[in-house]
């Protein structure tokens, strides 16, 4: 009988925190950056929501590279060398992502302009009247 | 023998509606015919066709019922051991299926705008409108009979049929789809009469009447659809998120967010005539994004948890029948839209004032939706794969709705531009409603403090007042609606509809904020007899224990509980929770069942990931402020849409 | 004005449409895999951590994947597999082939497997691989961006990433492996 999927260092890791009363540092930096990384084999979750293999995977990987005091940045950049921009669930800014991240701002002008119009306009169309 | 009845009368459906739409949108009636005789003839073809398809829709069930495997959509997604609920809802658990159901509430409501009254004033708007709807309907038909029949047959005809999921069978999934129909296809209404009054180059405050009730309801049980299915992601998924920024999901969200702005333009429209333009082309939008959803999700085009089978032939033919829509329509509107007169002024601060910035903040928040979801696809294009996930949207789609929350507290006080009050009024009115937001975000967050130790922070707290601002707001809503009739018995059922809509969005809102940013969790390995705290709450792991699988009955995984006790200050268990683990040895696959225990201030949540190497057993446990609340207010604002779209309802026809 | 209006309103609609209706028709596209991950070839394993593992019992003498690398004078190839992934089984008689003809060319790394059941497997299937070890805490694998298995790895002599197969080495991929191997191998 094969012994995989039994291994998590995650939770051996913080198998010492049992009782305790506060979470480590460590444990919120790892939750937080589980939420930023793409699962690579379950179409779109992130590897906090996951519970597939390889979503372990790097769920262990995540916190060996916090134990090697990797900073959060550097341990993204880990993942993006491996795998590629697809694996951060957050789009990194560049030309490319232009688009993306200043978009909104974009939509929201423009709608204020034509806000602006309108109400203008509905108020012209009120003294005109009286 | 019936299935070929359904079936039958399916393919009769197809020229009846094709019949409809030729009279119906005809410059003029044929063969002499007077007005009210073409009319007196669509109605009566809607009314039958709408009467074929629920016959076919019928036939469906009665085969999923029966078991009648001979039908190749049975044969696959039935079988007969299931519990007769689940056989039912197994009608619309697949795609055949469900596009049926898609078809049958689209010539249902047919029928029903068919059915209503016929007043002078409004009858050549009514034929147009079920005219536009036959041809959606036609067009929907035509997919099902070609490319997803749902009465295809298989023969020898099998005794058995394959569809014995366990996993498929639940309450939550089997309401979820016809909800979500509901929405998206009432909103075909809307787009009937959207395109019948820009045919008829008139929208005016009767034709806003006649479109409220439908715009109402579209928009109640796409709320409960969307609720719902994050309801059950949260209570069945078991990974405690509700809402996940999936494609799919901002694909039901996106026809949602310009509903709403649908159904408050409207009212403008019905008030001063103003705005009609844009309301029209809102009308157009919502039911175009509707299409688009359910195209996506039919072609499986994005990277979604929701798996659909996927066949390039549907999702072109939809993607045909989006195109045609979008191109009609939008050249209809771009060709008719300047003729329309402008609608009477009003000035910046007024009712009609504040819904255009209701507008603003609801069109923005879709277009960024609309943005992050398909923005994947355009660098896929190129070469260049990306992922847009939650934290895009949070960071992009929330700061737009703060100042839509901060102004849906105070619209329902704004006076209409023709009974606009004294400033004095209004600032009064104001500080009151702050008092109150700041009250209420007292109160809560006292409520959490007595009885736990959440984590606060300035933005939480801010957060919270702004909740409070928008649940303050609801409750003065009607307040004031009360105190104009001098009773709180006689305020009318709009008053109700929009003191309870606003009210319970603030409610929800609560729900999200403590559910997302005051949530306590932790993932320990425990050994039996371990404890371990989780904020205020103590929890002890007592033991685990496995339970067999067990074909006879469906089950067909290995069961492993863990009994965690729940203590009291003293070391006393008060309660004991078992998340569970199954194992599927044929799948050599595991999933986990959490325990979630419901209190009216949070959640007790817990799940049983996997076994540690050193004997331990891990286990998420976490306690979640308010999540309650978020489906709660979710519930209030169902009810508040289901008041107004009767209140509606009564209006349409009035002059 | 108006008739400027309404023509501005209709060319910007029509691009509109166009680009949009483009996009979705792209979206269609049957080649596409929307719900796998997007691999790519952009990436470079850290060959200094590469090969920690348990060795499989049996084949002890050829657990060294590193020096099995460095013997590589010419192209290799990274193949994870694993004993109880089926689709790996559709690709290992192809896998023996290739190593027939390309001998210390092929290196294994059994992903999230047992030893013994990974060696079971090689001794009942035949062993294509000229070293392999299996690859516990799944070091190798994250050290190559793997996305699942079976999943197989190009790489020229000088240890750049030419190409990768993120599925078993049957049909079309395996006509772009062959396509992508002779064009390292010359």
């Amino acid at each position: 009988m094969m012994r995989r999927t039994l291994l998590s260092l995650f939770a051996l890791l913080f198998a010492s925190t049992v009782s305790a009363h506060a979470q480590s540092i460590g444990e919120v930096r790892a939750k937080a950056l589980f939420n930023e990384l793409r699962c690579v084999v379950c179409a779109g979750q992130s590897i906090a929501e996951s519970n597939a293999e390889l979503a372990q995977d790097m769920r262990e990987q995540v916190v060996l590279l916090i134990n090697d005091n990797r900073s959060d940045a550097e341990i993204r950049d880990w993942f993006v060398q491996r795998y590629g921009d697809a694996v951060l669930m957050n789009p990194p800014l560049k030309p490319l992502t232009f688009a993306l991240w200043f978009g909104p701002v974009l939509i929201f002008l423009f709608g204020m302009a034509v806000t602006g119009l309108v109400l203008l306009r509905g108020r012209a169309r009120l003294r005109n009247k009286s | 023998m019936m299935s070929e009845w359904a079936h039958l009368a399916l393919v009769f459906a197809l020229p009846l509606a094709f019949m409809q739409a030729v009279i119906a949108l005809l410059p003029a009636a044929p063969m002499g015919w007077s007005d009210a005789f073409r009319q007196s003839v669509v109605r009566a073809v809607s009314l039958i066709t709408a009467a074929l398809v629920s016959l076919a829709f019928l036939g469906l069930v009665l085969a999923f019922v029966t078991g009648d495997f001979s039908v190749k959509t049975t044969f696959e997604h039935s079988h007969t051991a299931k519990p007769l609920l689940y056989k039912i809802s197994g009608t619309w658990g697949n795609h055949e299926g469900s596009i049926l159901l898609w078809v049958l509430i689209l010539a249902v409501f047919g029928g029903l705008l068919a059915l209503r009254g016929t007043e002078g004033q409004t009858r050549d708007l009514r034929v147009r409108a079920l005219g536009v709807q036959a041809l959606i309907t036609l067009a929907f038909l035509a997919f099902t009979l070609f490319t997803s029949n749902p009465f295809e047959r298989v023969l020898p005809a099998p005794l058995e049929g394959r569809g014995l999921n366990p996993l498929l069978q639940d309450i939550g999934l089997a309401l979820h789809p016809p909800l979500l129909y509901f929405g998206y296809v009432g909103f075909s209404i809307t787009f009937a009469l959207t395109v019948a009054a820009l045919l008829r180059g008139e929208a005016d405050h009767i034709w806003a009447r006649m479109v409220r009730p439908w715009a109402m309801l579209a928009w109640t049980t796409l709320t409960a659809g969307i609720a719902l299915g994050s309801w059950w992601a949260y209570y069945e998924l078991g990974w405690g998120g509700f809402w996940a920024w999936d494609p799919v999901e901002n694909l039901s969200f996106l026809p949602w967010l310009t509903g709403t702005a649908f159904i408050h333009s409207l009212m403008v429209v019905e008030k001063s005539g103003a705005l009609r333009v844009w309301t029209l082309f809102l009308g157009v939008v919502t039911f175009v994004l509707a299409i688009l959803g359910t195209f996506v999700v039919r072609s499986g085009l994005l990277t979604s948890v929701h798996a659909f089978a996927v066949d390039p032939a549907r999702g072109a033919f939809i993607l045909l029948i989006l195109g045609l829509s979008v191109i009609v329509a939008f050249g209809l509107f771009a060709w008719r839209a300047p003729q329309f007169k402008p609608g009477s002024g009003f000035a910046p601060v007024s009712r009609e004032g504040a819904l255009v910035l209701n507008n603003l903040f609801l069109s923005t928040g879709a277009g960024v939706v609309l943005l992050g979801t398909f923005f994947p696809l355009i660098t896929e294009a190129f070469g260049q794969p990306l992922t847009v996930g939650k934290p895009y949207f949070d960071a992009t789609f929330l700061p737009f709705m703060v100042p839509l929350l901060l102004l849906m507290a105070i619209g329902p006080f704004v006076p209409w531009q023709r009974l606009r009050g004294s400033t004095g009024d209004r600032v009064r009115g104001l500080i009151t409603l702050l008092v109150v937001a700041m009250a209420l975000a007292t109160i809560v967050i006292v409520m959490l403090l007595w009885q736990s130790k959440p984590r606060l922070s300035l933005t939480v707290g801010l957060a919270m007042i702004l909740a409070g601002w928008l649940l303050g707001g609801g409750l003065l809503t009607f307040v004031q609606r009360a105190r104009a009739v001098r009773s709180p018995f006689k305020v009318a059922l709009s008053g109700w509809a929009v003191s309870l809509a606003h009210a319970g969005l603030g409610i929800a809102v609560f729900g999200l904020i403590a559910g997302s940013a005051m949530v306590q969790e932790r993932t320990v390995n425990l050994k039996p007899g371990d404890s371990v705290d989780v904020g205020h709450l103590t929890f002890r792991l007592d033991g685990v224990r496995e339970t067999q699988a067990d074909p006879s009955i469906g089950r067909n995984y290995i069961s492993a509980f863990a009994d965690v006790a729940l203590l009291t200050g003293q070391g006393a268990t008060k309660a004991i929770l078992s998340p569970e683990r199954r194992f599927y040895p044929v799948r050599q696959d595991s999933t986990t069942e959490a325990d979630i225990r419901v209190t009216w201030l949070g959640d007790i949540f817990l799940a049983f990931n996997t076994q540690a190497p050193d004997g331990g057993f891990i286990l998420t446990l976490s306690w979640r402020p308010l999540i309650p609340w978020l489906y709660f207010g979710c519930i209030l604002m169902v009810l508040g849409g289901l008041l107004g779209s009767i209140a509606a309802w009564r209006r349409v026809g009035r002059a | 004005m108006r008739i400027a209006l309404r023509l501005a309103i209709i060319v910007l609609g029509t691009v509109l449409i166009l680009l949009i209706g483009s996009l979705l028709w792209f979206g269609l596209n049957p080649q596409r895999s929307p719900a796998s991950f997007p691999t790519s070839t952009a990436i470079a394993p850290d060959f200094s951590a590469f090969g920690q593992g348990t060795p499989l019992p049996g084949y002890e003498d050829a657990a060294d994947v590193l020096a099995a690398r460095r013997a590589a004078e010419g192209p290799f190839v990274v193949n994870f597999f694993a004993s109880w992934c089926q689709p790996c089984r559709l690709e290992h008689p192809y896998l023996l082939e290739f190593s027939a003809a390309n001998p210390g060319a092929l290196i294994g790394l059994a992903y999230r497997d047992d030893p013994i059941d990974a060696a079971t497997y090689l001794t009942n299937d035949g062993n294509p691989y000229a070293a392999v070890i299996a690859d516990t805490g799944s070091t190798n694998a994250l050290n190559f961006g793997l996305t699942g298995v079976p999943e197989t790895y190009v790489f020229g002599a000088d240890g750049t990433l030419l190409f990768r197969s993120p599925g078993p080495l049957i049909g079309a991929l395996k006509t772009q492996f062959i396509d992508a191997w002779e064009a390292a191998s010359q």
